[in-house]
């Protein structure tokens, strides 16, 4: 069954609407076409990389079981007894309560930009009327698509493509999500400049979002005082890295782990800069603690009133470090200091008029 | 979703409870929350309605310290899927907050906030009391055995024959964090937990082990998670001979008094907290006369 029967794409490389034929898209301006696998259609235009907390191989393994006994079961068999952390971060549709805070309307059209396991996307699915879980990675999409089938979940399109060949037309969605996706844009689209990926991935964002709609940016801080302390960058493994200016890293990561540093995160005033230059205004910080991927709290950190109120009646300290630090933040001025080192940051903007 | 107005969209904080979320707002000039808004699933509403006026029905009625010890509810919306709550910000801090800044003069401070919530949970109980209900002989007999396996000397003495104990509302979650001290009053905050009919004692019991496990942490693992680090607490405030635990058993057994319970039905209710921490907590946290807990001794 073609389950895009009423969606109209866009051809991802010349933007001209595509024909929708039985089971492949083409596109009468430059005459692509674009066919469907699995019953999941594929709009790459180059053979992008790959980026997973597993491989493919595995991902393989695992669509073969979910396809036989269920995505909960092959999860299960999977995770439960290895990683039981990620089992439960797999399954926990409460990841998507941010939501809460983008003020849309039940019928919005929302786009989830490198969706993976999907679970934002199937959280919101049931939420909101139309809902694109995107990825670069086939098996990923795959899985939603599996996900999809045994949730019932009509509203949710599974579709396989490239960030900087978005097959949607212009100004179509209301809200456009990139949760912990937009470092490791330039990972997998590779050749230039890791700053000109992430630019051009924002700017092609842009084009699809209606004018009064959002992009929901979740992503870590390059100056999050985790940062500062030591601990290890989670995307590069490598102490430091995000702090030492670009060149610095690259060398100190070819040096320690044999390639490139491309895992670009920025600090308060870059993302602003960043955002704008990609043509978005009204740009709203928050931070999500402890972190993006599972939050307890979201807090306005533009609002000093809010991070003071947290900070005193919100955190309690588990340990000598954390009381300490949080002495600190608390102390004189220092909470007008504490949003450019918060860990994450959760931002929402909206395309420039 | 329902910040469409764009000046709410200033200043919050999004705070994640266990199924509800809370909406700490913040307006012009004011350092303080103006308002709380509590977002729940809809399919939850009735029985909060029902709560929140049942509530509302037996505070009416109070004096000191119970007047208006809990938080005002202004309005309740329906929104689509959810279900709001605005609700007044009392202000003042939680006694865990307090507790945090006076960690040397620790049992001081535990000493005064004791004092203060058990006189508010027996005015509470006292208020809300109604039929008894009767625990057999045998059944006080098996929960004896069942706790005896972890306690080797058993340290309450129950007499062999049935206890009617008077059945009171719940709190249900009655820590130290939900519990805020404003000018020297105690104002009862997140009534999500509450049961109409639960046994007492359990509340004021539940406060002193959270009280006692933020301040130690013994164990890095969470009190609820295994009985040997709950029992480390238990024995550091009740089963140990310390200043600390003959100052507990004094509140417990003022409180206990002040309900009319005798001896032996105290007793019998420390013998069921014990046997709900150790057997059934995971099942049912929160409740104060748990499912397992009735059809076992009922």
């Amino acid at each position: 069954m073609n389950i895009y029967r009423d969606f109209e794409f866009a051809c991802p490389v010349c933007k001209a609407p595509l024909q929708n034929a039985d089971f492949s898209f083409s596109c009468l301006a430059c005459n692509r076409s674009w066919g469907m696998k699995k019953g999941i259609v594929d709009f790459c235009v180059e053979k992008p990389g790959y980026w997973g907390e597993y491989s493919q191989e595995v991902m393989q393994e695992m669509i073969l079981r979910a396809q036989q006994a269920g995505w909960q079961e092959a999860l299960k068999e999977k995770f439960l007894k290895t990683d039981p952390s990620y089992y439960e971060y797999i399954l926990d549709e409460s990841r998507a309560d941010w939501h809460f805070i983008v003020p849309l309307k039940d019928d919005a059209r929302i786009l989830d930009l490198g969706c993976g396991w999907g679970t934002l996307s199937v959280a919101l699915s049931r939420i909101y009327k139309e809902v694109v879980a995107f990825d670069t990675s086939a098996s990923r999409i795959e899985f939603v698509s599996l996900r999809r089938q045994s949730e019932n979940l009509s509203n949710l399109l599974p579709v396989c493509g490239q960030i900087n060949h978005l097959p949607f037309s212009e100004a179509y969605f209301d809200l456009a999500i990139l949760n912990g996706v937009l470092e490791w844009v330039p990972t997998v689209e590779g050749g230039i400049d890791p700053y000109q990926a992430q630019l051009g991935a924002l700017k092609q964002l842009r084009r699809v979002l209606k004018k009064d709609a959002f992009l929901y940016l979740a992503i870590e801080n390059r100056w999050s005082f985790l940062n500062f302390l030591g601990y290890k960058d989670t995307h590069s493994g490598l102490r430091f890295a995000p702090l030492l200016p670009r060149r610095l890293a690259n060398m100190y990561s070819r040096r320690m782990r044999k390639r490139d540093f491309r895992e670009y995160t920025y600090t308060y005033g870059e993302h602003v800069r960043m955002l704008t230059k990609a043509g978005f205004s009204r740009i709203r910080f928050f931070s999500p603690i402890p972190s993006y991927r599972r939050f307890h709290n979201i807090v306005s950190i533009d609002d000093d009133r809010a991070v003071r109120f947290f900070l005193k009646n919100l955190v309690m300290p588990r340990n000598t470090m954390q009381a300490w630090l949080l002495a600190f933040a608390r102390a004189f001025f220092f909470y007008k200091l504490v949003k450019y080192f918060v860990p994450d940051f959760s931002i929402l903007a909206q395309p420039k008029d | 979703m329902f910040f469409t107005d764009d000046n709410k969209m200033n200043g919050y904080i999004l705070h994640k409870n266990k199924d509800r979320i809370t909406f700490f707002s913040f307006q012009e000039n004011n350092n303080e929350p103006s308002s709380l808004v509590k977002v729940y699933d809809q399919s939850r509403k009735a029985l909060l309605q029902e709560k929140l006026t049942f509530l509302q029905q037996v505070m009416l009625t109070c004096e000191e310290p119970l007047k208006d010890s809990i938080p005002k509810i202004l309005d309740l919306v329906d929104a689509g899927r959810y279900c709001l709550i605005f609700e007044e910000y009392t202000g003042g801090s939680t006694m865990a907050e307090l507790a945090q800044h006076k960690h040397l003069f620790w049992q001081k401070s535990f000493t005064a906030h004791l004092s203060l919530s058990s006189e508010w949970l027996a005015g509470f109980h006292k208020k809300t009391v109604q039929a008894s209900v009767v625990i057999p002989a045998d059944k006080i007999a098996f929960l004896f055995d069942k706790i005896s396996s972890f306690i080797p000397k058993p340290f309450v003495s129950v007499a062999h024959n049935d206890v009617a104990i008077p059945l009171v509302s719940c709190h249900g979650d009655f820590r130290p964090a939900n519990i805020v001290l404003k000018k020297g009053k105690v104002v009862v905050l997140d009534w999500d937990n509450m049961r109409r009919s639960g046994l007492p004692l359990l509340d004021l019991l539940e406060f002193i082990l959270r009280y006692v496990h933020s301040r130690f942490r013994l164990q890095k693992k969470d009190v609820y998670l295994l009985p040997e680090s709950f029992l480390a607490y238990f024995n550091l405030f009740y089963a140990r001979e310390s200043t600390l635990s003959a100052m507990v058993k004094d509140k417990i057994n003022w409180y206990a008094s002040s309900l009319g319970l005798a001896e032996r039905e105290k007793n019998v209710l420390l013998l069921i907290w014990l046997y709900k921490m150790l057997y059934i907590n995971e099942k049912d946290k929160f409740a104060c006369f748990p499912e397992g807990l009735r059809e076992l001794l009922v």
